[in-house]
């Protein structure tokens, strides 16, 4: 080759494997798709720039401030076209618009620096003065060992923050055709150690069902489908879930109730 | 124009004189490669050195401030006492000061000055992220987390938002997100992070670029630059995952490519315009305000522009660069359409707050109500320490004596520049902002505007300041001028922090507090909200407080009423001692499913002065009872589905579908409520009976 584009080219193949990893790798596994990121935040704005007006771009930081600039520009305005399509906003359009908008840029200015048997005008010729001495690179690890160290204990912190732990009681009418004679029951202990309830359900003043012991671990969740009596015809009825602590089992810890209606 | 002063800020820009504005604006990128000038580098290891400077060693002093932040946080955490503010103050200075002392002298690079500003924004940045690693809590984020929410529930814009519905309307942040969000599967918070964060990098590095393109110099570029980061807004405000942080770096991105514009060739010239016009484009359907600040400053700019070129006609012989005139007819024009596309929102969202301003400063100047008390909580929280009132004091002081010096700077050094003349006169506006603080109204205005207005203003003080610093000759009155602006600008810059900081017990996470905003977002209000989106299903109409409302709409997912979205006001459904004919009609005409009722409420008065969201409610003077919180107990067809302790969830769908009617009965006579009298009502009950519920009957 006469020319040399190598910023472009690495541009197509950041784009080529963003495009890929965002069609083969499920979302799920974000340690890999987020390799996707510079689809939204750079490449577009890179390609677009470099088409547009690479040659008037002054210096490194001008030509990121642009680039990030015209991505984040270029996603807004894709967003409102993506919008009047029926699939919207959806990982395969942000897939489609803004990667075929950077492949489409890329291949351009590659046509053209080759019409114009021209070298890329970005990548200049600072390796030396942009590196680092190695007594640079150990302060600056530093301050990243630093960073990570202030990172580490804040979310570690934040995790442990003591909170009053609490256990939930919910009652619901169960769905479908035996809303009316069907309940679904449910705690949640989300207390600071393993607890130990007695679940009591009435009806009016009689009591349906019970369970003496339920020892539930800390965030362990518990849930039952009951079906109570015959509603009446006329007026609707009430059931009563009430939730003991073993070592104070003759005070309500919990009070759930639910009127079911003829 | 040409004075030694210039020459000798500007050594290092390629070792070349600068002669004059137009000059200043072809400046080569070889300032980023040269060596200064008079030194010749030996060694690879010697330019690199030299290229970074103390950059290295002051990355390393700056990551000791945000380490302080944090283990002041930790601090907060785990206990509720005070050693950990000095912490957190310490911190904040250590990230700031040691920069901003290198950045005032003219012996950096452009290199090191430009990663030295890289990374105090990323370390101001982590410190507002360690406050709450985990989610967003801010009370804005969460009406933006919505709209990010419904956009990637329904892969379409304009879903409707209960929490705020003008932001449905304005969706560029949530889009990016959106965007992010979908190729990476990161969550809306981390990708809601990772957007903001860029967002502020590009504004940070668009400044400085304008500056520097603006002044033709690297030192008054950062001076300036740091001084905008020291504005209160940046740190604590512009960095929540809210409209106006990313619209306002793509205006000032706006603002730097017109500027950038007038260095290049015609063809140049026509691509960067379509990138312009596209930018205006996508700061119009980000943020109203930001849209009208950028209109605005646009129109000011041609006006200026203008008048200098007809001043030139008249006898001066100097080109004038082309001005905004386009960008500001195109502006004008995309946010007017999209006003009308949206039904003037914006304006009916913006109007009330600039009439009920207006009212007050006319009831001021008339003499017919007293000037709001600066620095008086009329909250349950404690007031703002002595200490913090003089910072902040003495930071507007600085300001203030500063913009004298500025403006003269700008007019000796900058008046053939059209856009430092505009930027001069905005800094006039800032005086005024500082006396809206003493309308209630007029007070959350002015802060608004002051990240607008410090794009201007850090411009004009960082020229005063460069002024001064190179007014005198080296040696020790140069060293004393040095040590004058290094203490005006870390004054600015530590009241400035002050001010912005807000409440003491917003200064850390801590403990659950009353209504406190992100001191009320904790585990048991997450989870009964994880609850209702698990069991009950989205979309439900639920009624509660505050802060129970966002996390309802947000983890929730349900249609959380508030004061801008219900029909009528959800507060009585709390306040109201007994479950009257008052409540019944609210529940009705709000088609209210669920009411959500938060039993600490009744344990102290709201920390932020009002218990739900709604402007025009009064601060409360006493706490809800706790016989009005547990009224619905016991009442024949509201279901009491679901209880964790201090979280109450009800189901009154069978009161609100009922045809109108009298109130529904206690099941059990003899356990009825029987509410005393009370002697006086709280001003919100009195407020709210006043105005929206005159079939309440008198108690």
């Amino acid at each position: 080759m006469k020319y040399r584009s190598t910023d472009m080219l690495a541009v197509i193949a950041l784009t080529c494997i963003a495009i890929t990893l965002a069609c083969t790798v499920p979302t799920s596994n974000v340690a890999v798709r987020i390799l996707t990121l510079p689809l939204v935040f750079f490449l577009p704005g890179y390609a677009l720039t470099a088409l547009l007006f690479s040659e008037q771009i002054q210096g490194i930081v001008e030509r990121v401030a642009f680039s990030l600039g015209s991505s984040l520009i270029l996603v807004i305005l894709s967003g409102l076209i993506l919008n009047l399509t029926p699939s919207g906003l959806s990982s395969g359009s942000w897939i489609a618009l803004p990667g075929i908008i950077t492949l489409m840029a890329s291949v351009a200015v590659l046509l053209r620096r080759q019409r114009q048997g021209q070298s890329a005008a970005t990548p200049q010729r600072v390796g030396s003065r942009y590196g680092f001495t190695a007594g640079q690179g150990v302060l600056l690890t530093l301050a990243a060992l630093i960073i990570g160290g202030a990172l580490t204990l804040s979310i570690t912190g934040a995790q442990q923050q003591p909170y009053p732990g609490f256990t939930q009681l919910w009652m619901l009418p169960a769905g479908g055709a035996q809303a009316k004679e069907t309940v679904r029951l449910g705690v949640k202990n989300m207390e600071k150690t393993t607890m130990e309830y007695r679940l009591v359900v009435n009806m009016g003043s009689k009591t349906i069902k019970q369970w003496s012991l339920l020892d539930l671990r800390v965030g362990e969740n518990w849930q039952t489908t009951l079906v109570v009596p015959t509603v009446g015809q006329n007026s609707p009825v009430l059931v009563e879930a009430l939730l003991y602590r073993q070592n104070a089992p003759t005070t309500p810890y919990r009070h759930v109730e639910l009127w079911l209606s003829s | 124009m040409t004075t030694d002063m210039e020459s000798m800020d500007d050594r290092n820009l390629a070792g070349q004189a600068v002669t004059g504005w137009a000059a200043r604006h072809s400046a080569s990128v070889q300032e980023a490669i040269a060596p200064p000038a008079g030194k010749v580098a030996a060694t690879p290891a010697a330019l690199r050195a030299e290229t970074w400077g103390w950059f290295p060693a002051l990355s390393v002093i700056s990551a000791l401030g945000v380490l302080l932040v944090a283990l002041a946080y930790e601090g907060g955490r785990l206990s509720a006492s005070q050693w950990p503010v000095p912490l957190f103050w310490c911190g904040l200075l250590l990230l700031f000061v040691p920069v901003a002392l290198r950045l005032f002298s003219a012996q950096p690079t452009r290199q090191e000055r430009i990663a030295l500003l890289i990374v105090v924004t990323i370390n101001f940045y982590l410190t507002k992220y360690l406050q709450y690693p985990l989610f967003f809590t801010s009370y804005d984020e969460f009406l933006h987390v919505r709209s990010a929410q419904d956009i990637a529930a329904s892969h379409h814009l304009f879903q409707p938002n209960p929490l705020l519905p003008i932001s449905a309307f304005y969706p560029g942040l949530e889009i990016v997100t959106n965007a992010v969000s979908s190729l990476t599967g990161l969550s809306i918070f981390v990708a809601g992070t990772l957007v903001i964060g860029v967002a502020t990098l590009l504004l940070v590095l668009s400044l400085y670029l304008l500056y520097e393109r603006l002044s033709g110099s690297m030192r008054l570029a950062g001076l300036a630059t740091l001084l905008y980061i020291a504005n209160p807004g940046f740190v604590f405000f512009d960095t929540m995952f809210a409209y106006e942080s990313l619209a306002l770096p793509l205006a000032i991105f706006v603002v730097f490519a017109i500027v950038r514009r007038g260095s290049l060739p015609v063809r140049g010239q026509v691509a960067l315009t379509l990138l312009i016009w596209a930018g205006l484009a996508a700061v119009v359907v980000t943020h109203h305000l930001t849209s009208f600040a950028l209109l605005a400053f646009l129109c000011l700019w041609s006006i200026v522009s203008l008048w200098k070129k007809m001043r030139a006609r008249q006898g001066q012989k100097q080109p004038i660069p082309a001005g905004p005139r386009e960008a500001a007819l195109v502006a004008c024009v995309l946010t007017v359409l999209w006003l009308i596309y949206t039904n003037w929102q914006a304006l009916a969202y913006l109007a009330p707050n600039l009439d009920s301003t207006m009212n007050q400063v006319t009831q001021i100047l008339a003499h017919k109500a007293p000037p709001r008390q600066l620095f008086h909580s009329s909250t349950a929280s404690a007031g703002t320490p002595l200490w913090e009132r003089i910072a902040a004091y003495t930071s507007e002081i600085c300001i203030l004596l500063g913009l004298p010096f500025g403006l003269f700077a700008i007019w000796r050094r900058y008046r053939a520049n059209a856009f430092a003349l505009a930027a001069g006169c905005v800094t006039l506006v800032y005086p005024i902002t500082l006396l809206l603080h003493l309308t209630q109204s007029g007070a959350e205005l002015a802060n608004r505007a002051e990240e607008f207005l410090f794009v201007a203003l850090a411009f004009v003080l960082g020229a005063g300041a460069v002024q001064v610093l190179l007014a005198g000759a080296a040696g020790r009155t140069g060293r004393q001028r040095l040590a004058l602006v290094a203490a005006v600008v870390v004054m600015i810059y530590f009241g400035q922090m002050v001010l912005g900081s807000g409440q003491p017990w917003s200064l850390l996470p801590g403990p659950y507090m009353v209504t406190a905003d992100a001191r009320s977002i904790e585990p048991e209000g997450i989870g009964a909200a994880e609850w209702a989106s698990v069991y009950l299903g989205p979309g439900h109409i639920v009624a509660s407080d505050r802060d129970n409302t966002l996390l309802m709409a947000t983890f929730g997912e349900q249609m959380a009423e508030t004061a801008g979205s219900a029909n009528v006001p959800v507060s009585w459904v709390l306040l109201s001692p007994q479950f009257g004919s008052g409540v019944t009609s609210i529940l009705r005409q709000d088609d209210i499913q669920y009411v959500v009722v938060d039993l600490r409420l009744s344990t102290a008065l709201p920390t932020i002065g009002t218990y739900f969201n709604s402007a025009n409610l009064q601060p409360a003077t006493a706490p809800i009872s706790r016989t009005a919180l547990t009224k619905f107990d016991g009442m024949q067809n509201v279901s009491r589905v679901f209880d964790s302790g201090d979280i109450i969830i009800y189901n009154v769908e069978s009161i609100a579908r009922q045809p109108a009617g009298p109130p529904p009965q206690h099941r059990h006579p003899t356990r009825q409520f029987k509410p005393e009298r009370p002697k006086k009502l709280s001003q919100p009950v009195a407020w709210v009976r006043q105005s929206y519920l005159w079939d309440i009957p008198s108690l």
